[in-house]
C-alpha cells in the first residue's frame, strides 16, 4: 500500500489519529533499516531490531493520540529518539540482569514472575472479552480516541452511548477480573 | 472520578479532594489499583494485537514481493510473451503478402526450356499464350482479338528508305504528324514528301517491334484516297463582306441579301459569284471504329466516313468553310481537332449558300 512513495509527516499523524492501522506497517518500513543499523551497532541483532522498531511505532500511535502532542521535529527524528531510548531501556535491563548476584535474581525473578503472570491473566480475560467490548477499551484506553471518533468507528449512535458501553464493559471485565483472581486464590 | 484521575483530566480542587479522598479510603485505593492494572492489560492487549496486526501485514508484504533476480526473470518472460505474440500476430500477414507475390510470379508460367535452362529455384516467367488485343490510338478502345498482322521489321537503311520516297506529292508538312498514329499503314498508301518523316516512320516501325513484342496488334484510321478540290467564295459582294465585322446572324445575312439584290438590281450587273479562294486537299479516311466527321486545320480537310465518290462543294463565307455533301450543306469547324459533321440548318444561311 505504501510501498510507492513518501507520505508527508503530518499526513501521517493525521491517519494516525484517525485511527488507520496501515500507517503503523508505513512507520516501520519507512525505518526499518534506520534502527537495525542502530540497533546491530549498539550491541544488538536483527530480531532485537524488529522488537524495538514495534514498540517504537506502537509508541509513535499512543503519543500521537495524547491531547497534547506537538511533533518538534521530523518524524524519523522523533521515532529514532524513541527508538534508541527503547534499545538503552533494554540494554540497561540485560546490563542489571548480568550484575545482580545469583539469589537476589531468583528472589528478584519470583516477584517479577508472580507479577507477570498476574498481568498476563488480566491480559488472557482482556483477549477473551467479546469484540465490541474489546475494541472499545482499546480505542478509549490505548489509542486515546476520543467517544465521538470511537461511535463513528464502532457504527454507535452518539458519544453518550459510547459512555455507557464502555462503563458497561469495564464494569464486565472488572467483574471477571475479581472472580478469576477468587479462583486463583482459591486453587 | 477514578478513570479521570488515572488520565490526568482531574485538576484544581477537584484533584486535591480525590486524593483526601483516596488517602482516607482503602476500598477506594484498591479500585483504584484494580482499575489501573485492567487499564494496563488492555493497554498491553491492544500492543500485542498491534504487533501481530504488523507482523501479518509485513510477513503479506514480504509475500507479494519478488525477489529482484524473480522480478527480473518475470520481465523478462513478459518481454518475449509480448515478443511471441507481435510476431505471431503479424506473420498472418507477411504470408498473405508472400502468397500475394508468389501468385502473381505464377501468373506468369514457365515453359518447359525456360525451366530447364535454369538450374535454381527462382521461377521465370513463362510467355503468354499469344493473345491479341486490338487497341484503337484513337479511342484507346479494347475490342475483340482479331488476326495478327505480323509486320515483318523494317531492314532498309535510312538511306534506302529515303531513295524510296516520293517528294513530288502534294501533301503538306503538317501531315508529317499524322504519320504518327498510322503505325500500320502500308508504306505504298503513303505519300511522303519531308525527310522527317523518315525519322517518324522509322520511330513507327520501332514503336511497331515493340507492340509485337507485346504480341498486341493496333489498328488504325485508314488513308482511302485523296483529292484536291477548289474552294470559292459565297459572297455576293466581297467588298461589303471584307468590311463585314458584325457577327452573322440570320437578320443580317437576310439584309445583306436584300442588299445584295437591290445592288444587282441597280447595277443590272451579277457580281461574281464562285470566286476560288483556295484549293483544299481534301482526304478520305476510314476510322476504325466507323467515326464520321472531319478533322481541318485551315490547309487540309480529312473526311471521315464519307464515300469517295460522293460530289463535294467548298464555299467560303465570313472566312467559314462550309462543305456541301450530297445536296447537304456542313460547317466545318478550323480547329485541327476531330469534329462531327453539323448540318447547317439556318434557312437564311442555306439560301444564301445553296444560290
Amino acid at each position: 500500500m505504501f510501498g510507492i512513495g513518501k507520505i508527508a509527516d503530518h499526513t501521517v499523524l493525521d491517519n494516525i489519529k484517525q485511527g488507520d492501522e496501515q500507517m503503523l506497517v508505513y512507520l516501520y518500513k519507512q525505518h526499518y533499516q534506520m534502527v537495525k543499523n542502530f540497533v546491530i551497532k549498539n550491541s544488538g541483532d536483527e530480531n532485537a531490531a524488529d522488537d524495538i522498531l514495534q514498540d517504537t511505532v506502537i509508541a509513535v500511535w499512543k503519543n500521537t493520540n495524547k491531547p497534547n502532542f506537538l511533533l518538534q521535529s521530523k518524524l524519523s527524528t522523533y521515532i529514532m529518539a524513541i527508538a534508541k531510548n527503547l534499545w538503552f531501556k533494554e540494554l540497561k535491563k540485560r546490563t542489571k540482569f548480568k550484575l545482580v548476584d545469583e539469589a537476589n535474581h531468583l528472589e528478584h525473578h519470583k516477584d517479577e514472575m508472580h507479577l507477570d503472570m498476574d498481568q498476563n491473566i488480566i491480559v488472557s480475560l482482556v483477549e477473551q472479552m467479546d469484540e465490541t467490548c474489546r475494541r472499545l477499551l482499546f480505542y478509549f484506553y490505548f489509542d486515546g480516541l476520543s467517544t465521538k471518533q470511537i461511535a463513528s468507528k464502532l457504527n454507535y449512535a452518539n458519544a453518550n452511548t459510547v459512555k455507557s458501553k464502555k462503563y458497561q464493559c469495564f464494569k464486565k471485565l472488572q467483574a471477571t477480573v475479581i472472580s478469576q483472581y477468587k479462583k486463583e486464590d482459591l486453587l | 472520578m477514578l478513570d479521570s484521575f488515572l488520565s490526568g483530566k482531574l485538576k484544581g480542587r477537584a484533584l486535591d479532594k480525590f486524593k483526601i479522598d483516596l488517602k482516607n479510603d482503602a476500598s477506594m485505593r484498591e479500585a483504584l489499583a484494580t482499575q489501573k492494572s485492567l487499564i494496563k492489560a488492555v493497554e498491553i492487549a491492544r500492543q500485542k494485537e498491534l504487533k501481530s496486526f504488523i507482523t501479518e501485514e509485513l510477513n503479506k508484504t514480504t509475500a507479494n514481493t519478488l525477489h529482484p533476480k524473480m522480478r527480473i526473470t518475470l520481465a523478462s518472460a513478459a518481454a518475449i510473451a509480448l515478443i511471441a505474440v507481435a510476431i505471431f500476430s503479424l506473420a498472418p500477414l507477411s504470408q498473405k503478402e508472400n502468397k500475394d507475390t508468389v501468385q502473381k510470379e505464377q501468373k506468369i508460367p514457365l515453359t518447359v526450356a525456360e525451366i530447364s535452362a535454369s538450374d535454381t529455384a527462382i521461377a521465370k516467367p513463362e510467355i503468354v499464350p499469344k493473345e491479341i488485343k486490338q487497341i484503337d490510338t484513337q479511342t484507346l478502345a479494347i475490342v475483340e482479338p482479331i488476326p495478327i498482322l505480323e509486320v515483318e521489321p523494317e531492314t532498309e537503311s535510312i538511306e534506302d528508305y529515303n531513295s524510296n520516297i516520293d517528294y513530288t506529292d502534294t501533301v503538306e508538312e503538317s501531315m508529317a504528324f499524322d504519320f504518327a498514329d498510322d503505325m500500320s499503314v502500308e508504306e505504298d498508301r503513303y505519300t511522303v514528301n519531308e525527310k522527317p518523316r523518315v525519322a517518324t516512320e522509322a520511330t513507327s516501325v520501332t514503336e511497331q517491334a515493340e507492340i509485337k513484342d507485346a504480341d498486341l496488334i493496333v489498328r488504325s484510321d485508314e488513308l482511302l484516297g485523296k483529292k484536291t478540290y477548289t474552294v470559292y467564295a459565297a459572297a455576293l459582294n466581297q467588298g461589303n463582306r471584307a468590311n463585314a465585322t458584325e457577327e452573322l446572324t440570320p437578320q443580317s445575312i437576310d439584309k445583306q441579301i436584300t442588299q445584295d439584290k437591290k445592288i444587282d438590281a441597280k447595277n443590272d450587273s451579277v457580281q461574281v459569284r464562285g470566286i476560288a479562294v483556295k484549293d483544299l486537299v481534301v482526304e478520305y479516311w476510314q476510322s476504325v471504329v466507323n467515326y464520321t466527321g472531319y478533322q481541318y486545320n485551315g490547309n487540309q480537310l480529312k473526311l471521315y466516313g464519307v464515300d469517295q465518290l460522293a460530289t463535294l462543294q467548298f464555299l467560303e463565307l465570313d472566312s467559314r468553310l462550309y462543305i456541301k455533301i450530297g445536296g447537304e450543306q456542313y460547317f466545318l469547324e478550323n480547329n485541327a481537332k476531330h469534329n462531327r459533321l453539323i448540318q447547317v440548318t439556318n434557312p437564311t444561311l442555306l439560301k444564301v449558300l445553296n444560290e
